[in-house]
């Protein structure tokens, strides 16, 4: 079976397994995130998810601190800019462990099997059979990107009665393929996560 | 937390605006064997003239050279070309296209492209180290020549066996001047001959070389050009150090039985050598052994007292300079 072929049939599985836990949640604990996605930090773009979440937990630390644990599906999708070389387009299905205390301080980590596109900027020529160099039009690549990623951030609702939370989180991404092996990546995400309320 | 957290990101926004300020002329990609390359061509096309930038390695990038030789682009037209899993070219590659061969392959097709983009324009090929051997292997085979008007060769060797056996002097002169005991051992115990080739410890060499102070420039040690490396360019910064065990079947093999010494009597295009004379890497004692064999041109040379193996670093001006001269007069 090919890497792509691979990547198809990884991804439809994921996908269908998703789907078969969403089937249970309320719409009550569903949230919008949009962020600045920046790979390697400077490549900039944007990032936009729809979290879901899938199990949460209320308890008390030793100490008597009140936090909520909480697992979340996040269906997203990131496109980002690198001048000259491609714009990226990435397809993040998170699944993510969420921390939160009684000030509102969240830490998260957390798993993503992506799938990555690239489109080629600039003219791109392909040596066909007959040896002659052919125009392509969206040219570029596609490769299975799994992802870790931690981050922080705030609920700014505990204390200041604001209905968001700002974010910052750090994804360490691998291309495969990627030329004759694969790449690692980073990305930063700097963002906000707005609760839905239906 | 929250002050921190804004003090970090409004700089990043800010940062992410001042991409490579370019007086961009053209992006182009080259797809042949799995390999997507670019070949960024930026300057002044209009003077007719297109350097070609062949850069070494293997596993360099061409892109990242440009903190050096933008000082051409006013005058002429630089075209940096990243070779396949090279620099950011991306793609899905089988290490087993590493050869010279394919980088033949390759090298034509970008030249045809250049060709068929600017018409009438005159191409010259710079290559550097790796990139000599490319650029040797590219003027030596079928009439590849006729499509460029000259060759600017800088450090780089033409038969690797040569190099080996040349490196091995230098390794001597030095150490012996060094008083370092343990590289004239080693050389002593490492004789270099074309039966053994195959199986010599070139790493040895290399490193010994090294310890000799034969390439005492690091590029690295620009914060600026590093700065700019691995945040500001095109390059795809980490992908320079995913790529390395893709070259294990060249260095073990492919490189140490490259070899064009019989094939440069064809060669009559134009040559300049800008060479780095306290080079370890390739010493110059190679360019003078491939001026020996160029018998039907004459070769342009300028030498660098104060280099080692890239000139273009450490005596930009002066490389620049000769670089642009050479092309006014051919």
């Amino acid at each position: 079976m090919g890497t792509v072929t691979s990547i198809y049939f990884f991804m439809h599985k994921f996908i269908f397994l998703v789907a078969c836990v969403l089937t249970f949640q309320s719409a009550a604990s569903q949230e919008l995130k949009v962020a600045y996605f920046g790979e390697s930090f400077t490549h900039y773009g944007l990032k936009g998810g729809y979290s879901i979440t899938l199990r949460s937990v209320d308890k008390q630390t030793k100490k008597g601190h009140s936090v909520t644990n909480a697992v979340a599906f996040t269906p997203g999708l990131a496109i980002y800019r690198h001048a000259h070389n491609h714009v990226g387009l990435i397809v993040m299905p998170d699944v993510s462990y969420r921390r939160k205390n009684e000030k509102g301080r969240i830490f998260e980590t957390g798993i993503s099997p992506g799938l990555f596109r690239s489109f080629l900027e600039g003219k791109v020529y392909e040596v066909n059979e007959a040896g002659e160099l052919e125009k392509l039009t969206l040219a570029g690549r596609t490769a299975f990107m799994p992802t870790v990623f931690i981050g922080i951030g705030k609920d700014l609702s505990v204390k200041r009665e604001i209905p968001i939370s700002w974010y910052a989180r750090l994804n360490v991404m691998k291309q495969v393929p990627y030329n004759a092996s694969s790449l690692t990546r980073f990305a930063i995400e700097f963002g906000i996560i707005k609760p839905l309320i239906f | 937390m929250q002050k921190l957290f804004f003090l970090f990101i409004i700089p990043l926004f800010f940062l992410s605006c001042t991409e490579d300020a370019t007086e961009a002329t053209d992006t182009f990609y080259v797809r042949n064997d799995g390999a997507d390359m670019p070949v960024w061509v930026r300057g002044n096309v209009d003077s007719g003239k297109i350097i070609l930038y062949v850069h070494g390695g293997p596993g360099d990038c061409a892109m990242c050279y440009r903190y050096y030789l933008k000082g051409m682009e006013k005058d002429v037209a630089v075209a940096y070309w990243d070779q396949r899993i090279a620099g950011s070219a991306s793609g899905n590659v089988d290490p087993k296209t590493l050869n010279y061969e394919q980088y033949t392959e390759d090298a034509f097709y970008v030249v045809s492209l250049l060709r068929q983009q600017y018409p009438g324009k005159k191409i010259y090929l710079m290559g550097h180290s790796f990139g000599v051997e490319v650029t040797w292997q590219f003027l030596t085979t079928n009439d590849n020549q006729s499509m460029v008007a000259g060759a600017l060769i800088v450090n780089g060797t033409f038969s690797n066996y040569r190099w080996m056996d040349v490196m091995r002097d230098w390794v001597i002169r030095e150490a012996t001047e060094q008083n370092n005991a343990k590289a004239l051992d080693f050389a002593e115990e490492n004789p270099v001959t074309k039966e053994n080739i195959q199986e010599l410890d070139w790493v040895g060499y290399y490193r010994h070389m090294l310890d000799l102070g034969g390439n005492e420039l690091s590029l690295f040690s620009n914060k600026k050009f590093l700065i700019n490396y691995a945040l500001f360019t095109p390059n795809t910064t980490l992908a320079q150090f995913s790529h390395g065990k893709g070259y294990e079947n060249y260095f073990d093999f492919e490189m140490l039985n490259y070899d064009t010494s019989g094939k440069l009597d064809m060669i009559d295009i134009p040559v300049a050598f800008l060479w780095g004379k306290k080079d370890g890497v390739v010493p110059i004692e190679i360019g003078y052994e491939t001026e020996a064999l160029l018998v039907n041109t004459t070769v342009d040379w300028t030498v660098f007292d104060d280099s080692w193996h890239e000139p273009f670093v450490s005596e930009n001006e002066k490389f620049i300079e000769a670089a642009l001269s050479f092309m006014r007069n051919n």
